[in-house]
């Protein structure tokens, strides 16, 4: 493994709420001002920013402003969803390393339930492929992606009941979570009488829509040696698309099999390590069934045993891979996935209280897409020995 | 083309945030894989057809719902 280069040196977020009295801008200040302190920073110290969006956040020109950055060398505002949690990680790893930037603040901020909600996107939006959707009534992330959790199904006999252990034992893990929205034990029960959405997802299968920010700060490894926590390093990363890149993967030839093969394939290489390496995953839960999926895409099972390796209680705290002990997008909130980024990170200092994954020293991030999406490898404290 | 196909994977949407023009609630949309060429599919509702007797690689084929005087849709139900 060579020497990281770039680590996270501090992380801020917000409350999540499903109500936020706050403005956008607000949320992405306290979000971004809460890791610029967690690093021991002053703002004046921060020279990058960059944040991800749907057309629905505060962009960078205006929280550079707000934030009073005194000179700012590197920023980017990417419009796009989950699938850039990793890839803003890397683009922030990528300035530092090229000596664009010496510390760089990532961020999403979004009212993603008081504000504008994914899926709602009224007749008027009917440009490009949303043409060939929107008259036959598709249109949410729930809808889109329910059709690859059928097919999986079909292909290798997925069961409701392995969808559901995914959401129990999240939930399981946000009842040990003081910033999780969904604490409240959920039941088998409860969850197979959950009310359907876009069968085969009910609502238990379904993330939560949230409205809230978290922010990350990168910097050079030796610039983090004086930092208040411990620096979690930045041991690889990937981020790119299968051959058809886009939702709703029309001409995707097979619809049980993700980008993500090919992408992991590359991710492990980079970073040094492989599957049985990770002591920790955050896989991208925006639905119940992405979990399975990636156990499998990252060889942590071969594939279509997700559903039995789930099943077979791998994925709980004390399990053979601990997957989202937060809670994930399914119980702790849905700021996109970069909330995936912080747990990493605590878990990592070995911060996490509660839920702490014994001995975690290497995490794997994912941001999914199905068809495209971002990956990264984090390293802890044996990372920097 | 044929106009037949065959369901490759599917919803059903009980759930309706942006209205579409499919008539009923639940109502099933589907990828329809076309036997013309490999993995070319349409995305289109079934209709005609219970949604909890639709299916992966049922036989379906090409209906016009009419939605305006100048604009059809094409939609699938179950191959007669």
């Amino acid at each position: 493994m060579r020497s990281p280069a770039v680590c996270i040196s501090g992380i801020g977020y917000t409350k999540f709420s499903r109500s936020t009295q706050a403005s956008l801008a607000s949320l992405a200040l306290e979000a971004s001002l809460n890791a610029i302190a967690d690093a021991g920073l002053r703002v004046d110290q921060v020279d990058g920013l960059v944040c991800y969006h749907q057309n629905d956040s505060v962009l960078v020109r205006d929280v550079s402003t707000s934030l009073g950055i005194k000179e700012l060398r590197w920023w980017s505002d990417f419009l796009a969803g989950g699938t850039f949690n990793c890839a803003v990680i890397a683009q922030a790893a990528m300035a530092i390393e090229a000596g664009l930037a010496n510390y760089v603040v990532c961020y999403r901020a979004l009212r993603g339930r008081s504000g504008k909600r994914m899926g709602r996107y009224r007749a008027s939006l009917t440009d490009g492929v949303h043409q060939f959707m929107t008259p036959f009534g598709f249109s949410t992330p729930a809808q889109i992606f329910g059709m690859t959790c059928r097919r999986h199904m079909h292909e290798y006999g997925t069961t409701r009941a392995q969808l559901g252990y995914v959401a129990v034992i999240e939930r399981t893990h946000a009842g040990l979570n003081d910033r999780a929205m969904r604490r409240d034990p959920l039941t088998m029960e409860q969850y197979l009488g959950g009310r359907v959405i876009a069968d085969p997802y009910t609502l238990f299968d379904c993330c939560q829509e949230t409205d809230g920010a978290c922010a990350v700060v990168l910097t050079r490894a030796d610039r983090a040696r004086s930092a208040p926590h411990p620096p979690v390093y930045v041991l690889g990363a990937v981020h790119g698309g299968g051959d058809v890149p886009r939702v709703p993967f029309d001409g995707w030839r097979d619809l049980s099999v993700s980008a993500f093969p090919r992408l992991a394939t590359e991710l492990y290489a980079r970073a040094g390590v492989g599957p049985k390496d990770i002591d920790v995953a955050l896989l991208y839960d925006a639905f119940t069934f992405e979990v399975i999926q990636q156990l499998e895409d990252f060889g942590f099972c071969k594939p279509g045993e997700g559903g039995p390796f789930v099943e077979d209680g791998n994925i709980g705290l004390a399990g053979s891979l601990p997957v989202n002990p937060h809670g994930g997008l399914l119980s702790e909130a849905y700021i996109h996935g970069l909330n995936h980024i912080i747990e990493a990170v605590q878990q990592l200092r070995i911060e996490a209280g509660d839920r702490q994954v014994s001995g975690a020293d290497i995490a794997l991030v994912t941001g999914f897409g199905f068809c495209a999406g971002s990956a990264i490898v984090l390293g802890g404290a044996s990372a920097g020995s | 083309m044929s106009g037949s196909g065959t369901v490759y994977s599917f919803v059903v949407v009980h759930h309706v945030v942006t209205a579409g023009f499919p008539p009923d609630v639940p109502y099933v949309v589907a990828w329809i894989e076309l036997p013309e060429q490999a993995a070319l599919r349409i995305l289109s509702n079934v209709v005609d057809c219970p949604t909890g007797d639709v299916y992966i690689g049922q036989q379906v084929e090409v209906a016009f719902l009419d939605v305006a005087a100048d604009f059809s849709l094409p939609v699938f139900r179950p191959a007669s």
